[in-house]
């Protein structure tokens, strides 16, 4: 393990956590925004760049930002009263753990820890966008598909239905 | 031909749904012109039957690519059945004809039962057996639930769950031995060639054979028949009786052993045990019951031991008597029952053998004393009745086999002349004793139930009692009509692997 | 690499079908029947949506295929086609069964979801590769959270939704990281290409853990014990005809997918004749594998759904439980992975899916005008409906598993081939007599709707229930269907072994 990879990754995680537990909405989203960004650091590490420049626009940029305000615009940012901490979170952080464990036991064992590391593969973003037209053009379409059915969905559930409702 | 029996019951169901609502009278019509048309056709077979053949009725491929085929045949045995199937439908047609209400659902389901047991006696394809056996099984359901008497929720879910667990036990071991005999087939004729290996024969028989015998009421899986019985309508009553506990019976003959034939030698002591344990018990529980209606029914459980006792002796005269005793049994039964459900109960509305004793009902309705009194003569196996050939044929194959039990059976049949004779006694003899009089306290309402029990027998009641009646006397008095066709069945090839483990 | 598009439009066109007639309803429905009443709008959609169907189905029928285009991603094949054409029958009688109800005013998009998932289901029919699996897994399960969603005057669809998305994207999540950790392993997506790098390199750990992941999310799926918890909130709460999709299409297409991935990318590693990937779960030879895996997931759903189903009142969660203890029957088909037990996984799952729609209809129908699915509301339902009450009876028990009733085949079929391939040790002879067991158990709480419905006294003042005509043919085709099914098995099962031949499974 690198050094930059365990900065990068003690970041990601301190800040999704962070985003479970803390208790005001809006630090809640930036604490995600921060998780998003290790993220992307993350694939940049790993030489991925187009992936992660994406994850940086798309996420850290726009999903980011509708998710403050989509908070702002719904609850205005009250702060809860009660703790989100509960007797149930001690049962969850046992199995989290036991399946932590049991991954990492996995992982250890596996015969692909002593795989050579692959390749260096120059991937251009030209590449990417033929592979995506050619050999993965049917995935893109329904990606396509996808994103109609949720737009189609967020617009009927959020939506008021006049007058009928009970 | 005989095929028709099976496509004319469920004609007649179609013909029954597309009635219009509330014609009673109509849908009576319609159900008996398809019980007597059934009838006919099987009488029509069983003239023409050549005995000793194995008479293939049809058999076409159903289900190519697993080998199962629709394939209706006949022998001696399944012959015997489908002439009583057709008797038993037509009685009990005959003892229903006062049902007004949903008439037309009641003979719906009615045919639809019977045209599930023909199906079961003319199958020789495992696969069609099965899917005959399961259809008969739930309209027996709704029939009972409906239009049954005391507890009737309860009696009819019993039955209904005690047979699927039946039908689930048969439906693991037909599948197991499709599978291990590889052949492709379901054809019995086929499978009974099939040398199964031992040790799958020594637990896929009991399980198969079991499953079948719950339904025939073998002790201690019979609880469900003395409670059913006594829930159903008279008319399932008498085809429960009839012919539905033979379905089970039929099964143990033809699927169990002939299937697994070492499996039989290795438990058939047990069963022999088991058989004798419920003729015994079945006729002392009969002595001390107190409804009318479960003396009949225990008396069942009784006789039915004597089937499945006759099954294992592996003799030939203790399987024909046992075939016999299917028959006779089926006839008897059917004509106790209609005298207690229908002549007596549906006019008295009461089947405590201490009230009915106090109402000196020889007096009221002759007819059915004079009917019950030749139907208990028949079923405690007077000679010159059906009953008497079966019983001494299974108990002359049962002292061939095992000496103990049939003396103990012996003991049994003393104790089913007590018990009819109690019951007869009781129920048309008892002399008006002071404090089992009903005391008049309503002329008005007293005078009612007066009229309705000196209401006179209906002529479809006494047509069905002398067709009962004279099928039980012919078949006593010249039981060779019926063992000329049982006899050489015996040898056909169906049963050669009976005859390995020592058939004689 | 060079893809030739208007092959590739060939190849999807039915596919292509689906959608056109999805944004079609959703057009017409916007632009011109906006302001008719809504029976009317729902029956001219929803034919339109039919139209499309059925379009789809011509389109297989009369121009049969056989590629492989773009290394798996899309395969059509006899097998796929004869799935596919299920699945757009099933779309078609759900639609059908929807056309009475009053959910909902947004009739052009609910159809147009329904008819999305469909086609998500169908690319998934056809995918053998894991990007594609995943990517049209997650386009039905998108599709069916909104239809479960659809009743906005209701909290408990709100309710459904929401507990069926979170559990859904939680098994997604799960089915991810497997997928992920098994391209890890292989270097591909290719069902095919990953079985033969997987050959020569027995059960590596993180194997295990990504195939315990992809069964987990798949058990999502079918809606198996322990992943189940969602489902019978989601079928009480969600609309009818939405719950019918989600019961019958999702679950053929699940359970193909499934049996799938499992037989082409878990296979090889064969030494004495145990598949060292699929390991056994014959009884006293349990060798690890994903067979012990499912076949202890297959357990626990027959136990659980038969039993919890015998206490249900509402006749939806009692489908609910009975779909769970169904899965967990045709999980022994998945577990005997021969080219027989596919056909026989099929049969059962497009059988399964009918006699669901249908008794979902039945159930719609009774909620129209007693306003809920309690087992009282059915009470003497048979002589206020004679015709809906004797559809009910025949799905009943074809659930039940009693012949000639298409269900008691799909039965016979799936336990058949699961002994077979286990024989001459019979195997697998535990786990079918577990089913049968749990059968008739199953078959006490099916007679507990049908005595409400035949043997229960009618309550007091209840009328002559007025069903309308469309509902009465729609319900009584099902119900024909499940009969012909059940008398003739032939006609399905000869095509689906002729075309597993074909498909060379």
């Amino acid at each position: 393990m690198t050094l930059p990879f365990a900065i990068i990754a003690i970041l990601t995680i301190a800040a999704a956590v962070a985003a479970m537990s803390l208790r005001n909405l809006v630090h809640c989203a930036l604490a995600l925004t921060l998780a998003f960004a290790g993220l992307a650091a993350a694939f940049l590490n790993l030489d991925a760049q187009f992936v992660g420049f994406a994850q940086i626009l798309v996420y850290v940029g726009a999903v980011a930002i509708l998710i403050v305000f989509a908070i702002l615009l719904t609850r205005g940012g009250e702060t809860p009263e009660k703790s989100v901490f509960s007797a149930s979170w001690a049962w969850g952080l046992a199995v989290a753990v036991v399946v932590f464990a049991t991954l990492a036991w996995a992982i250890t064992k596996s015969a692909v820890v002593e795989r050579r590391p692959a390749e260096q593969v120059e991937a251009s973003v030209r590449q990417i966008g033929d592979a995506l037209m050619t050999r993965f053009v049917l995935p893109l379409e329904v990606i396509g598909l996808l994103l109609t059915a949720a737009l189609m969905g967020a617009v009927i559930i959020a939506m008021r239905e006049e007058g009928k409702s009970k | 031909m005989l095929a028709w029996t099976v496509y004319i019951s469920f004609l007649g169901v179609l013909g029954l749904m597309l009635l219009p609502k509330g014609n009673a009278s109509a849908a009576r019509k319609v159900a008996m012109l398809s019980a007597v048309a059934g009838l006919l056709v099987a009488v029509a077979g069983f003239i023409q039957f050549k005995a000793g053949e194995i008479l293939t009725v049809a058999k076409l491929p159903w289900v190519p690519s697993l080998g199962i085929e629709y394939h209706l045949a006949a022998d001696g045995v399944s012959l015997t059945l489908v002439l009583l199937t057709g008797l038993a439908a037509v009685g009990g047609i005959l003892f229903s004809w006062n049902i007004e209400h949903r008439a037309k659902e009641f003979f719906a389901f009615y045919l639809a039962l019977i045209g599930g047991v023909y199906g079961v006696f003319l199958s020789f394809d495992l696969f069609l057996l099965f899917v005959f056996y399961e259809i008969a099984i739930v309209p027996k359901y709704f029939i009972i639930a409906i239009w049954g008497s005391t507890r009737k929720e309860y009696g009819a879910m019993k039955l209904a769950l005690y047979s699927f667990v039946g039908s689930a036990m048969v439906l693991i071991g037909l599948i197991a031995a499709y599978v291990v005999s590889g052949a492709q087939t379901m054809n019995v004729l086929e499978l009974a060639k099939h040398p199964f290996p031992h040790s799958f024969q020594v637990w896929a028989f009991p399980l198969v054979f079991v499953g079948f015998a719950i339904l025939a009421g073998m002790w201690p899986f019979h609880t469900w028949a003395p409670t059913g019985h006594v829930a159903a309508p008279t008319a399932a009553s008498m085809l429960l009786a009839g012919v539905v506990m033979k379905l089970g019976a039929y099964g143990c003959l033809r699927v169990a052993m002939t299937l697994f034939p070492e499996g039989l030698e290795a438990w058939k002591t047990w069963i022999a045990v088991l058989a004798v344990i419920g003729i015994v018990y079945g006729a002392m529980v009969a002595l001390v019951q107190k409804d009318f209606k479960f003396v009949i029914g225990y008396s069942s459980v009784s006789h039915m031991g004597f089937v499945l006792l006759g099954l294992v002796t592996l003799n030939t005269i203790g399987l024909s008597g046992a075939v016999l005793q299917m028959f006779s049994h089926g006839i008897i039964a059917g004509l106790l029952f209609a005298v207690v459900g229908r002549m007596v109960y549906e006019r008295t509305h009461t089947r405590e053998l201490s009230v009915l004793e106090g109402m000196n009902l020889v007096k009221a309705m002759p007819f059915a004393a004079v009917t019950f009194v030749i139907a208990g003569a028949a079923s405690m196996g007077l000679p010159g009745f059906s009953g008497f050939v079966a019983e001494l044929q299974v108990l002359i194959g049962a002292w061939k086999a095992f000496p103990t039990l049939a003396v103990i059976t012996g003991v049994g049949i003393l104790i089913g002349v007590a018990y009819t004779l109690r019951a007869i006694q009781q129920a048309f003899f008892g002399e008006a004793k002071e404090r089992g009089a009903p005391v008049p306290h309503d002329d008005e309402e007293t005078k009612h139930a007066e009229q309705e029990i000196r209401a006179p027998i209906t002529i479809p009641e006494r047509i069905g009692a002398v067709l009962l009646i004279g099928t039980s006397l012919v078949i006593g008095l010249y039981p060779r009509i019926l063992l000329d066709v049982i006899f050489p069945s015996f040898n056909s090839p169906l049963f050669d692997g009976l005859r390995r483990v020592g058939l004689q | 690499m060079n893809v030739s598009y208007l092959e590739l439009l060939k190849l999807a066109a039915p596919e292509t079908i689906v959608v056109l007639t999805a944004l079609a309803a959703l057009v017409v429905d916007l632009t011109s029947t906006r302001d008719l009443e809504a029976r009317f709008r729902f029956i001219i959609n929803g034919m339109i949506a039919c139209a499309g169907c059925v379009a789809a189905i011509v389109w297989m029928l009369v121009m049969p295929a056989h590629a492989n285009a773009l290394e798996g991603m899309f395969v059509v094949d006899p097998l796929t086609q004869v799935v596919k054409i299920a699945l757009l029958g099933l779309t078609l009688f759900t639609v059908l069964i929807s056309m009475d109800s009053t959910f909902t005013e947004h009739i052009g998009e609910y159809l147009a979801l329904i008819l999305l998932a469909a086609v998500g289901m169908m690319f998934l029919v056809s995918a053998e590769d894991i990007l594609m699996i995943f990517i049209s897994l997650e386009l039905t399960s998108l599709s069916l959270y909104i239809l479960a969603a659809f009743n906005k005057r209701d909290v408990n669809s709100a309710e459904a939704a929401l507990k069926y998305f979170l559990f859904g994207g939680m098994a997604a999540a799960f089915t991810l990281f497997g997928l992920s950790l098994l391209y890890g392993l292989s270097g591909a997506t290719n069902l095919g290409q990953i079985a033969a790098a997987l050959e020569d390199k027995g059960l590596d750990p993180l194997l295990i853990v990504a195939m315990v992941m992809i069964v987990l999310g798949f058990g999502f799926k079918v809606a198996a014990v322990p992943f189940h918890l969602w489902a019978p909130d989601a079928y009480q709460g969600a609309p009818t005809p939405s719950a019918a999709f989600i019961a019958s299409g999702s679950k053929v297409a699940s359970f193909f997918i499934f049996a799938k991935v499992m037989m082409i990318g878990f296979t090889g590693g064969e030494t004495n004749g145990v598949h060292e990937i699929a390991g056994s779960a014959a009884w006293q030879q349990f060798v690890s594998g994903w067979t012990p895996v499912v076949a202890v997931v297959a357990v626990l759903s027959m136990l659980l759904g038969n039993l919890v189903a015998i206490v249900q009142s509402s006749v939806k969660r009692l489908i609910a439980y009975s779909a769970i203890a169904h899965a967990g029957y045709m999980l022994i088909g998945v577990m005997a992975h021969s080219g027989e037990a596919v056909a026989s996984l099929v049969y059962y799952a497009v059988t399964y899916g009918l006699t669901t729609i249908g008794a979902f209809g039945v159930v719609a129908v009774v909620e129209a005008r007693s306003k809920d699915d309690q087992l009282a509301s059915f009470a003497g339902l048979s002589r206020r409906a004679p015709v809906v009450s004797l559809c009910m009876m025949i799905f009943m028990l074809s659930l039940a598993g009693i012949p000639p009733l298409a269900g008691f085949f799909g039965k016979f079929y799936v336990f058949a081939a699961a002994l077979k391939t286990g024989a001459p040790n019979l195997g697998l002879l535990w786990l079918v007599i577990l089913a049968i067991a749990m059968s008739a158990v199953s078959f006490y709480y099916y007679l507990q709707v049908l005595k409400q419905i035949y043997v229960a006294d009618m309550p007091a003042g209840a009328e002559e229930l007025r069903v309308p005509v469309l509902g009465q043919v729609v319900l009584g085709l099902i119900a024909v269907g499940v009969i012909l099914l059940g008398c003739a098995p032939n006609l399905l099962v000869g095509v689906l072994q002729a075309s597993i031949k074909a498909a060379g499974l």
